[in-house]
């Protein structure tokens, strides 16, 4: 009877024994497990996280940079603007010249005077980001490329769609901030004579191509280059053009010109 | 002595040997975890030395219980320098498991007699480490695989070994009672201590390597 009691015992601390053994190996495998959902999570925390930190940085560059464009353009409007009417009214208050050649002198100072006082008065609305949110992204391209063809270094060709889709304003200024730094970029390193704008109307999108005829560059080089010096005019596109949701293609080799295709989805 | 205490004790002496040798490169807590493969090895030399003159194997359990649980604390603490629970418990437990062991040792259990209580306890406080410390890496897991992490080895290494010491000392008395303790128990908790050293070996390997691990980062 003692021995029968001893061997249940027994037998019940083998099975407990056992019970715990299949236990712990199920804990292991249920904790790898659930370690392997913590980690896809925390990855994408981690993502969700890094990309609310570059908005939130991009938000801040663009607030800076508004703020500057601001300035710049009540300093044009409002300084170099008045100096350029006082020249004006001091060419006015001139007594016309018997010379006939200094009389064409002065009406040639008038008409560049005239040109400067326009080309400032255009230059400081494109930098004004209020005034351009009024006038809407389609007519401040139409403008600046007016400014730009003016410049007499490249010819500017622009088509827009027949009826001009309606944007968000917050986008068209964007917008407008993308394609200036494209057009600058052709205009200091493309040496093209000739750009294109082409804005096509999509039933899911607007595209915006923007062609030159310059020297062309390697886009992969160029923004490995910009990455290794921590700046880069093309990654700034990218960025800017994520924030706005929108695609951007770069199409470009050396000798062959370079294109910029932006899809803003609608 | 059977060819799994042989395997137990080749294992001990691979995994001391390897702490011993890149011990100069290694983080605070793979020092104290080799520390604690030499304390186990010397410990069971001693013993078998002691169990052929003396003929009793026990009293340098009574000093193993209590070393290797300071430096199980110790190792906590390092990995987890930030978590002050883990830092309280460790202290807190550690004091209180210095006492009891010395009470049993002078009172219940004397030298000569295995400090199974002693041991059953360290063993209830080291497991409420481990799934502690399980918690705490579910909570901040890493970007390596589970499998590449020293941490998990040494965490899976000591709840194989610590349950093991549980049940085998829980069920001690309950053994004993029924005519000694079985071959098979024997066998399966030798493979289970065998298998806690190898995990202590990985880890102690995994721990060492180049590579930036999660387990190295300051305050994990």
């Amino acid at each position: 009877m003692t021995i029968n009691l001893e061997n249940k015992e027994l037998l019940i601390a083998m099975i407990a024994g056992s019970i715990v053994f299949l236990i712990l190996a199920g804990f292991i495998i249920y904790f790898m497990f659930l370690y392997r959902q913590k980690q896809l999570l925390h990855a994408n925390e981690q993502k969700r996280l890094e990309a609310q930190y570059q908005e939130a940085v991009m938000e801040s560059r663009m607030e800076i940079q508004t703020q500057i464009l601001q300035h710049v353009s009540s300093e044009i409007h409002d300084n170099l603007g008045q100096i350029a009417s006082l020249i004006n009214i001091h060419l006015h208050t001139f007594p016309p010249p018997e010379n006939p050649q200094a009389e064409a002198k002065l009406q040639e100072s008038r008409e560049l005077l005239r040109r400067l006082t326009r080309d400032m008065r255009q230059l400081s609305q494109s930098l004004n980001t209020e005034h351009l949110s009024e006038k809407g992204f389609f007519r401040a391209l139409e403008e600046e490329s007016e400014r730009i063809a003016r410049t007499g270094i490249v010819s500017v060709h622009l088509n827009l769609p027949a009826p001009v889709p309606q944007l968000d304003k917050n986008i068209e200024v964007f917008l407008f901030r993308i394609s200036q730094e494209i057009l600058n970029n052709m205009l200091k390193h493309a040496q093209a004579t000739e750009i294109h704008i082409d804005l096509e109307l999509q039933p899911e999108h607007l595209a915006i191509s923007f062609r030159d005829n310059g020297i062309g560059f390697n886009p992969d080089l160029a923004l490995q280059e910009g990455a290794a010096r921590r700046r880069s005019g093309l990654r700034n596109l990218q960025k800017r053009c994520e924030w706005i949701h929108a695609g951007l293609e770069i199409e470009s080799a050396p000798g062959e010109g370079s294109r910029f295709i932006l899809k803003l989805p609608l | 002595m059977t060819p799994d205490f042989w395997i137990y004790f080749t294992i001990l002496l691979v995994s001391s040997g390897y702490g011993i040798f890149h011990f100069r490169e290694m983080p605070a807590w793979l020092k104290t975890l080799t520390l604690i493969c030499i304390l186990t090895f010397s410990t069971e030399v001693l013993a078998r030395v002691l169990s052929y003159t003396i003929r009793n194997s026990s009293p340098p359990y009574h000093i193993h219980v209590i070393l290797c649980y300071l430096l199980q604390c110790y190792v906590y603490t390092k990995l987890y320098k930030n978590i002050g629970f883990i830092r309280n418990y460790a202290i807190v437990t550690a004091i209180i498991l210095c006492i009891f062991s010395l009470t049993n040792s002078i009172f219940i259990q004397r030298p000569l007699t295995f400090p199974s209580y002693a041991i059953l306890l360290a063993s209830i406080f080291t497991l409420i480490l481990i799934l502690s410390s399980f918690v705490l890496m579910l909570r901040s897991p890493g970007e390596r695989p589970l499998l590449a992490e020293a941490s998990f080895w040494f965490n899976t290494a000591n709840l194989v070994l610590y349950t093991t010491s549980f049940l085998y000392f829980a069920f001690y008395n309950i053994l004993i009672a029924s005519g000694g303790i079985p071959d098979v128990y024997e066998s399966v908790i030798a493979v289970f201590t065998i298998l806690a050293y190898t995990f202590y070996g990985i880890s102690l390997y995994l721990g060492n390597k180049k590579t930036p691990s999660h387990d190295n980062q300051p305050g994990k």
